[in-house]
C-alpha cells in the first residue's frame, strides 16, 4: 500500500501543501488510467487489425507514461501540467474535427473543465477554458466553409458549447469553494504556526512513539539542529542525553505519560544559545492527547524557571545568613509548606514538604503550646477581609541540640468573603540574642550591686553629719554636706532607673494586675511629692477624678512607676505659682488594632504650667536619657530615664502614652488604659519603685 | 516598758557600711555585734542569742541566704527577728527570704539611717 501511496504522490511525501499533492495524485492516477485504457484499445484495436485507430491509442498512451515518469524524476509538475492540458486541448479539436470512435468525440469535451480548473487553478482554468470555445468555433465556422472537415452539426455543437458552459460554471464555483476553504485552514494554520513560534515556552508535539511531529520556533532554536529535529526521536536528543541521569528520569517521565497521566516535574534542559550551550532548569510538563477516547499524541512543554529557582536559592540563603524560616499554612487544605532553613532551625535533617500541623507543633516546648495556640486561635477569629498581623511571640522549642528560643511573626490572609485562607510567618532562633540580653542584664545587676555598696557608705555618713551624730558643723558645713547627700541621692536614683531600664529591655517584667482605685493612688502619690518639695513655689494643684470612674486592673507598684516619674517631671519644671492638674477621666478612645473589642479606657491628663518642650526636641523625649535643653537649665538633677521607663510600662501592659506641649506654656501628658486593665505576665522581674523615704 | 538595753547583731562584708551601722545604732542606744561573714554571723548568733539581726546577703565565705536557712532551722534561731540589708534588688532573693519569715527587706541605697532606725524600733517594740 505504502509503495503504491509513494508512486501516485511522485514520491512526494511533505503533507505541507496538500493542493499539490492532490494534484500529483490526479495527474499520477489519469496517467495510469489513461495508460491502461489507451493501450488496452490499443491492443485490442491492433489484434483486429484497426491500425488506423490502433497506432494513435498505443501512442497516446505512451505519452501518459513518459508524463508519469517525467514527473517522478524532475519534479516539474507546472510543465507536466501544461503538457496535459494542452494535448487535451488539442486531442479535443481532433475529436471535434473527426468524430473520435463511433461519433463520441465531443463527449471528451466535459473533461477539460475539470482538468484545466483543478491542475491550473481558477484564473488560468478560465483562460484555458476560453481558447477551447474559441478554437472550437473557429474549427466550426472553418468546417462549415468547408476549409477544415467536422464531424458535428450546428446544433450538436452548440448544445455542447451550452452544457460546456453550464457544467463549467458549476465546476467554477466548487473549485472557488475548495479554494476558499483550502485558503482559510492555511490562514488559521499559519496563525497557529505563529502564535506557537512566538511563545517563550518550549513546545512540542510528539508522537506516541517518541517523533517529534512538531516543535515551535524557541525549540527548534534551542535544540540547535533547527527543522532537523522534526521527525527525529524526542527522548534521544543532544537538550536530555547531556546528563544520562536526566534522560533517564525523562524517558521514565514518558513511560508514565503513555499510561495517560500528565506528569509535571522540574527538570534541566540542555539549550544552544548564540553564546554556546547552557544547562537551564526548566518547569516541564508532557500531556497526553486524546482523539475520540483514544491517545494520539503527547503534547511537550517546557517553561525556563532559572531565574526563578536563583531567586529562590537567594532566598534560601538569606534565610541562612539571618538565620530566618519562613512558613505558610494553606488553610484551605491544611498543608503547611516550610523553607529550608525553617526546617534546620526546627531541628529536622531532611527537608520533606508539605508538614502537617501536628508536626509543626510538636517541638514546641509543651509550657509553650497552650500560648502559641492562642495566638492562632485569636488569629482565626478575625472575618475582616485583608490581612491581619499576628502578635509577635517568644517561645521555646526543644530539638536534638537542646532548647531554643524563637521569634515568630505572623499574618493572616482572609478573603473577601471573611474566610481566613493562609497564614504566612517567618521564625527567628533568638536564643544566642538572649543569652547576650541575660548576660547584659546580669552584668547590669551586678554592676548596680558593686555601684550601690559606696552609695550607701556616703550616704550614711553624710546623714550622721548632717543629723549631727559625729558633732556640732557650722552652718557652711551644713551646706556642703546637703550637696553631697543631695548628689549622693542622684546616684542612687540613677542606679535604681538603670536597672528598671535593663529589666525592661529584657520585656519580661512581671506585670499582676489587681483592682486598683486608680484616683486613691494618684493622691497618695502626689502627697508624697508634696511632702518631698524641698523649694516652696507655691504651686496650685487640682486633682479632678471622675466620680464614676471604677477600679482599674492594673499593677500597682508599675502604675507607680509611671505616674511618680510623670508626677515628679510636672513639679521639678513647675515655675513660681505654676499650676499642675491631675485628671483621670472614662475615655472613649477606641484601640486601632482589635476590631473585636469595643475599646473604651481610662485617660489620665497630667497638666503643668512649666518649661514645656521644644518644637525641635520632641521626638527624643522619650529616649533613654534624653533631657531637653531647657529641662536640663531648669533643673540640673534628672535621669533622663523616667520618660523611657513610663513609655516601656505602658507599651508593654497595653496602654498608651502621648503628649502636648508648648515651649514656656507648659505640657500636658496623657496616659490611656483599656477598661480591661493592664495585660498581666506571670514570672519576670519587678521594678524597683522610687524611693518613698 | 523593757529597759534593757537591745542587742542588735549586724552581719555584714562591707568595712565602712558596718561602721555606718555600728556608729549610727550604738548612738541610738542599741549593744551592737558585728559579724564579717554568713558563718561568724550564725556562730555569733546562735551563741549570743541578739534580740535583732541586721543580715546582708553578698558575702565571702557563707552568703546571706544560707546563714537565714541554717539559722531558721535552730529552736531559738526560728523565731528571732531578722531585717535583710542588702543592696541586691533580686526577686528570688525577696521571696526566700519571705519564705524564711525575713521582717522586712530592705535596699541600703534606697533606706537613710533614720529610716532604718525607726525600722528597727517598729519590730523591737512588737
Amino acid at each position: 500500500m505504502e509503495i503504491w501511496k509513494n508512486f501516485l504522490y511522485s514520491g512526494y511525501t511533505n503533507q505541507k501543501d496538500l493542493l499539490l499533492a492532490r494534484q500529483l495524485f490526479f495527474i499520477n492516477s489519469y496517467s495510469v488510467l489513461g495508460f491502461f485504457s489507451a493501450v488496452g484499445f490499443g491492443s485490442v484495436h491492433l489484434l483486429l487489425g484497426n491500425y488506423f485507430i490502433a497506432l494513435p491509442e498505443i501512442i497516446g498512451g505512451s505519452v501518459f507514461l513518459l508524463i508519469v515518469l517525467f514527473l517522478r524524476i524532475s519534479k516539474h509538475i507546472t510543465l507536466a501540467k501544461i503538457i496535459i492540458v494542452t494535448t487535451q486541448g488539442i486531442l479535443l479539436i481532433v475529436m471535434l474535427a473527426t468524430g473520435g470512435i463511433d461519433h463520441t468525440g465531443i463527449y471528451w469535451y466535459f473533461t477539460f473543465p475539470v482538468v484545466t480548473f483543478f491542475l491550473l487553478g481558477r484564473g488560468a482554468g478560465v483562460i484555458a477554458l476560453l481558447c477551447l470555445y474559441i478554437v472550437t468555433l473557429g474549427v466550426f465556422i472553418a468546417g462549415s466553409l468547408g476549409i477544415t472537415s467536422i464531424a458535428y452539426t450546428f446544433v450538436e455543437v452548440r448544445q455542447l458549447l451550452v452544457s460546456l458552459l453550464i457544467v463549467s460554471t458549476f465546476i467554477y464555483l466548487y473549485q472557488k469553494a475548495v479554494d476558499d476553504t483550502e485558503k482559510q485552514v492555511r490562514k488559521i494554520s499559519v496563525e497557529l504556526e505563529e502564535y506557537l513560534n512566538n511563545m517563550s515556552t518550549f513546545t512540542a508535539k510528539i508522537s506516541l512513539d517518541g517523533k517529534i511531529l512538531f516543535a515551535n520556533k524557541i525549540a527548534k532554536e534551542a535544540s540547535g539542529l533547527g527543522e532537523e529535529i522534526i521527525g527525529s526521536q524526542f527522548l534521544e536528543g543532544s537538550w536530555w542525553s547531556f546528563d544520562p541521569t536526566v534522560k533517564k528520569r525523562v524517558s521514565q517521565a514518558f513511560r508514565e505519560v503513555l499510561t495517560g497521566k500528565i506528569v509535571n516535574y522540574d527538570e534541566k534542559l540542555q539549550v544552544a544559545t548564540p553564546a554556546g550551550l547552557r544547562v537551564l532548569t526548566i518547569n516541564f510538563s508532557m500531556v497526553p492527547v486524546f482523539i475520540e477516547n483514544k491517545m494520539s499524541y503527547i503534547v511537550a512543554e517546557g517553561r525556563d524557571i532559572t531565574k526563578l529557582k536563583k531567586t529562590e536559592a537567594a532566598l534560601s540563603e538569606a534565610q541562612e545568613i539571618a538565620k530566618i524560616g519562613s512558613w505558610e499554612w494553606d488553610i484551605t487544605s491544611g498543608n503547611i509548606i516550610w523553607s529550608d532553613m525553617m526546617f534546620r532551625i526546627m531541628g529536622y535533617a531532611t527537608i520533606q514538604n508539605p508538614v502537617t500541623l501536628e508536626k509543626a507543633m510538636e517541638r514546641i516546648d509543651p509550657a509553650d503550646q497552650k500560648r502559641v495556640q492562642n495566638n492562632i486561635q485569636t488569629a482565626l477569629m478575625q472575618k475582616q477581609p485583608g490581612e491581619f498581623p499576628m502578635k509577635g511571640i517568644e517561645y521555646t522549642i526543644n530539638i536534638p541540640r537542646g532548647k531554643r528560643i524563637l521569634f515568630g511573626d505572623a499574618r493572616l490572609l482572609i478573603d473577601s468573603t471573611g474566610k481566613p485562607h493562609m497564614m504566612i510567618g517567618t521564625v527567628r532562633d533568638i536564643t544566642e540574642e538572649k543569652k547576650i540580653d541575660r548576660a547584659k542584664s546580669e552584668f547590669v545587676a551586678l554592676a548596680s550591686h558593686q555601684l550601690r555598696t559606696p552609695i550607701s557608705a556616703i550616704g550614711w555618713f553624710s546623714e550622721m553629719l548632717l543629723a549631727g551624730d559625729s558633732g556640732p558643723i557650722t552652718p557652711e558645713q551644713k551646706e556642703h554636706l546637703s550637696q553631697i547627700y543631695q548628689s549622693n541621692e542622684r546616684m542612687a536614683s540613677l542606679v535604681n532607673s538603670l536597672l528598671n531600664v535593663s529589666r525592661l529591655e529584657m520585656g519580661n517584667i512581671s506585670i499582676k494586675p489587681e483592682l486598683v482605685d486608680l484616683g486613691h493612688l494618684s493622691h497618695s502619690l502626689l502627697q508624697q511629692i508634696i511632702k518631698k518639695q524641698k523649694i516652696e513655689r507655691n504651686l496650685t494643684i487640682t486633682e479632678k477624678y471622675d466620680p464614676h470612674l471604677v477600679k482599674l486592673n492594673v499593677d500597682p507598684e508599675l502604675m507607680k512607676v509611671v505616674l511618680q516619674n510623670l508626677f515628679s517631671n510636672a513639679f521639678k519644671y513647675s515655675p513660681q505659682n505654676g499650676k499642675i492638674t491631675i485628671a483621670i477621666i472614662p475615655s472613649g478612645q477606641k484601640q486601632e488594632t482589635n476590631a473585636k473589642n469595643s475599646n473604651e479606657g481610662v485617660l489620665i491628663q497630667i497638666s503643668d504650667t512649666g518649661c514645656g518642650i521644644p518644637e525641635g526636641q520632641r521626638d527624643k523625649i522619650f529616649t533613654k536619657l534624653f533631657r531637653a535643653d531647657n529641662a536640663k537649665a531648669k533643673e540640673p538633677d534628672g535621669t533622663g530615664l523616667g520618660l523611657y521607663i513610663a513609655k516601656e510600662i505602658l507599651i508593654q501592659t497595653g496602654g498608651k502614652i502621648w503628649f502636648e506641649s508648648i515651649e514656656n506654656h507648659g505640657s500636658t501628658f496623657f496616659i490611656w488604659l483599656p477598661t480591661t486593665g493592664m495585660i498581666g505576665r506571670a514570672g519576670g522581674k519587678t521594678l524597683i519603685p522610687e524611693k518613698e523615704g | 516598758m523593757d529597759t534593757k538595753i537591745k542587742k542588735i547583731l549586724v552581719i555584714e562584708d562591707e568595712k565602712p557600711l558596718m561602721l555606718a551601722l555600728h556608729d549610727k545604732l550604738t548612738h541610738e542606744g542599741f549593744h551592737i555585734l558585728e559579724a564579717g561573714d554568713g558563718e561568724e554571723g550564725l556562730r555569733l548568733a546562735l551563741e549570743n542569742h541578739p534580740d535583732l539581726i541586721l543580715l546582708d546577703i553578698v558575702m565571702p565565705t557563707m552568703d546571706g541566704m544560707t546563714m537565714l536557712k541554717k539559722l531558721r532551722e535552730d529552736t531559738w534561731g526560728k523565731t528571732v527577728p531578722i531585717i535583710v540589708l542588702t543592696n541586691l534588688s533580686d526577686e528570688t532573693k525577696i521571696t526566700e527570704s519571705m519564705r524564711n519569715n525575713v521582717y522586712d527587706y530592705l535596699i541600703k541605697a534606697n533606706w537613710k539611717l533614720e529610716d532604718l532606725v525607726q525600722k528597727v524600733r517598729e519590730k523591737l517594740s512588737q
